[in-house]
């Protein structure tokens, strides 16, 4: 995993949080349902955007076992560099 | 008992009638629509009878008639196709996909179920269980389609279908954290949808979006148009949602709350990116104003708002916060709320736009009776209440009383309306309307070595409900912490998404218990 990839993926999920709920001072540790207050249909309109800006797709089996904005971070890094490749 | 006039609509009493109705009436008609990649496809009433014909006729030949057909697919079109050529001489069985490869595989079991429909997606988790046969859409629904049976001869050999006999076995969390089979019968299942007509006019088209596996998602939404011979427009993918709320315009979906609320905090989002968030609550306010004195202006100003043809939305599943009713009230929709369990088919009561009572749950439907027990349990009896639990004479016992389903919920009626006030059963509802038993996850956390024991509850965090642990480990709980951390990452990623517990609390003491060494759960809500 590169942490670069990471750190910029982490970003622009917080470009992201900010932008489309006002959301600030998130860390890696950041839980979105218990901190953020983010209901399943609030991170499943994140994870559209995500798609929707880096043209990939996430797979549903994943996404729905993720928990914190860390946990995003390594999985759309994964994802970024398998679409580059 | 004050009386309600219901709607007159057709009748029909089993499934092979209502697609004969619908053949006859309806065959030009589009029944479904829906997305495939990027374009269209509808299927009219005739289609769609042709390839409910070629379903049965091939489980017919696979020998399954009587069996128990299995059906473990994400929302698509063949879901609905599959579900009325098995109901009419095997039994259906609607399992959830997102449950784990475990539980699918025990209710495999425990149900009798002789065969399964998966997809590419569901596959893999259906693989244990290799004496099933097994038929994946994907692969092999195109060449199923291909079976030869003349309609007429469809009709003939269903027409006298038994529409008493169980046809339906739909799964409700039981107590015990093991999901209990719900056994329907055909009449049970199209007497209820058609008290859903019976108090709403159901106008074209509808949208499906709700997971089809519920009882709530597939009755009163998908079998209630194509009952009605109305267009029921599909949604595959709900990260699709906007998309296909744009595409299809329909008047009416049926929803939970937490997409519900979603929905309306999605539009001020949407109208703050915009720096549109002030003139919009303006419009709102001068709307309202309008109407106070007569004028109602709401399609013309908010119309394009979500989509210009949406009138009604029924939410279920959970309870509605009132606010939002009023917030979609006030740009033109109306939210009606609706009242059932997976038991009853699933609908008891659902509200009628001619008269919307704020903050009840409804209007009971026609020819369902229900009472209020001493102790404040709705009691609930009708040609909708199912047969019994699969193989569970004494929870059938349990739950009926005289006649009557006890529902476990605290309310009232007042004529034919009824609220809701509580609940007898510890049952965690969720906002996307799916139930958690508290004892499963609790049984599950006790399993923990370092945990003694354990109270599951949900709790209000930041305007979204979340499932909460508290634990108690001993004295020296706290040395503990980090095993249970691990431990409970580890439960969550075996449990499916919406059981999740996302908090948990260390209990300085051993939880208060009663005489009968029980914890006294209300101490800790």
């Amino acid at each position: 995993m590169n942490r670069e990839r990471v750190d910029q993926m982490f970003d622009e999920i917080k470009k992201i949080l900010d932008e489309e709920y006002h959301i600030t001072g998130v860390s890696k540790e950041t839980n979105f349902r218990k901190e953020l207050g983010l209901s399943s249909f609030d991170f499943l309109n994140l994870i559209c955007i995500f798609e929707e800006r880096y043209g990939v797709e996430l797979d549903e089996e994943k996404y729905i076992h993720i928990v914190t904005v860390g946990e995003l971070c390594d999985y759309l890094e994964t994802l970024v560099v398998k679409d580059a490749t | 008992m004050q009386m309600e006039k219901y709607l007159d609509t057709v009748i029909y009493d089993d499934f092979s009638a209502m697609l004969k109705g619908r053949y006859e009436e309806s065959s030009r008609v589009t029944a479904l629509r829906y997305f495939e990649k990027e374009n269209i496809v509808d299927v009219t009433y005739s289609e769609m009878v042709e390839r409910v014909a070629a379903v049965y006729e091939f489980l017919k030949k696979e020998g399954l008639g009587g069996k128990h057909i299995a059906i473990l697919s994400e929302n698509r079109y063949e879901y609905i196709i599959i579900y009325l050529a098995a109901v009419l001489d095997s039994v259906i069985v609607p399992l959830d996909r997102e449950a784990e490869p475990s539980v699918i595989n025990e209710l495999f079991e425990r149900f009798d179920v002789s065969a399964v429909f998966v997809t590419d997606k569901t596959a893999k988790k259906a693989g244990q269980a290799s004496e099933i046969k097994k038929y994946n859409i994907d692969r092999e629904f195109r060449d199923i389609l291909k079976t030869e049976i003349s309609v007429e001869r469809f009709f003939e050999e269903t027409k006298d279908t038994d529409k008493d006999r169980f046809a339906v076995l739909a799964s409700t969390s039981g107590t015990d954290g093991r999901m209990k089979g719900v056994m329907l019968t055909q009449y049970n299942v199209i007497t209820n949808i058609r008290g859903t007509l019976e108090n709403n006019v159901l106008k074209s088209p509808t949208l499906s979006f709700l997971p089809m596996h519920h009882t709530y998602g597939f009755n009163p939404c998908i079998l209630a148009t194509l009952y009605n011979g109305t267009t029921l427009c599909i949604n595959r993918d709900v990260k699709k949602l906007f998309r296909d709320i744009k595409a299809f315009d329909p008047f009416f979906f049926g929803a939970v709350p937490m997409v519900i609320e979603g929905i309306y905090d999605n539009i001020l989002r949407e109208a703050g990116k915009q720096n549109k968030e002030r003139s919009l609550k303006r419009l709102i306010r001068l709307s309202n104003a309008l109407r106070k004195v007569g004028i109602d202006l709401r399609h013309r100003f908010f119309g394009s708002i979500i989509t210009p043809g949406l009138r009604l939305v029924v939410s279920g599943g959970a309870p509605l916060r009132r606010e939002y009713v009023d917030k979609f009230d006030e740009i033109g929709i109306t939210i009606l709320n609706g009242y059932g369990l997976t038991e009853c088919s699933p609908t008891v009561a659902v509200s009628r736009t001619i008269n919307n009572v704020p903050g009840s749950a409804g209007t009971i439907m026609k020819n369902i009776d229900v009472k209020v027990a001493e102790d404040g349990e709705l009691l609930v009896r009708g040609p909708n209440v199912m047969l019994g639990y699969y193989k569970d004479e004494e929870a059938t016992r349990d739950a009926m009383e005289d006649g009557y389903f006890k529902t476990g919920d605290i309310g009232y009626t007042l004529g034919r309306i009824i609220f809701i006030t509580g609940r007898k059963k510890n049952l965690i509802i969720t906002e996307n309307g799916e139930n958690i038993a508290p004892e499963y996850l609790e049984a599950k956390i006790n399993s923990f070595d370092e945990v003694e024991e354990s109270l599951v509850v949900s709790k209000r965090v930041n305007n979204v409900s979340i499932v909460c642990a508290k634990v108690y480990m001993g004295e020296n709980g706290k040395q503990n912490v980090q095993r249970f951390k691990e431990d409970l990452k580890a439960l969550n990623e075996s449990l499916p998404s919406y059981m999740r517990i996302d908090d948990y609390e260390v209990m300085p003491e051993a939880f208060q218990k009663n005489s009968s060494k029980k914890i006294i759960r209300k101490l800790y809500l």
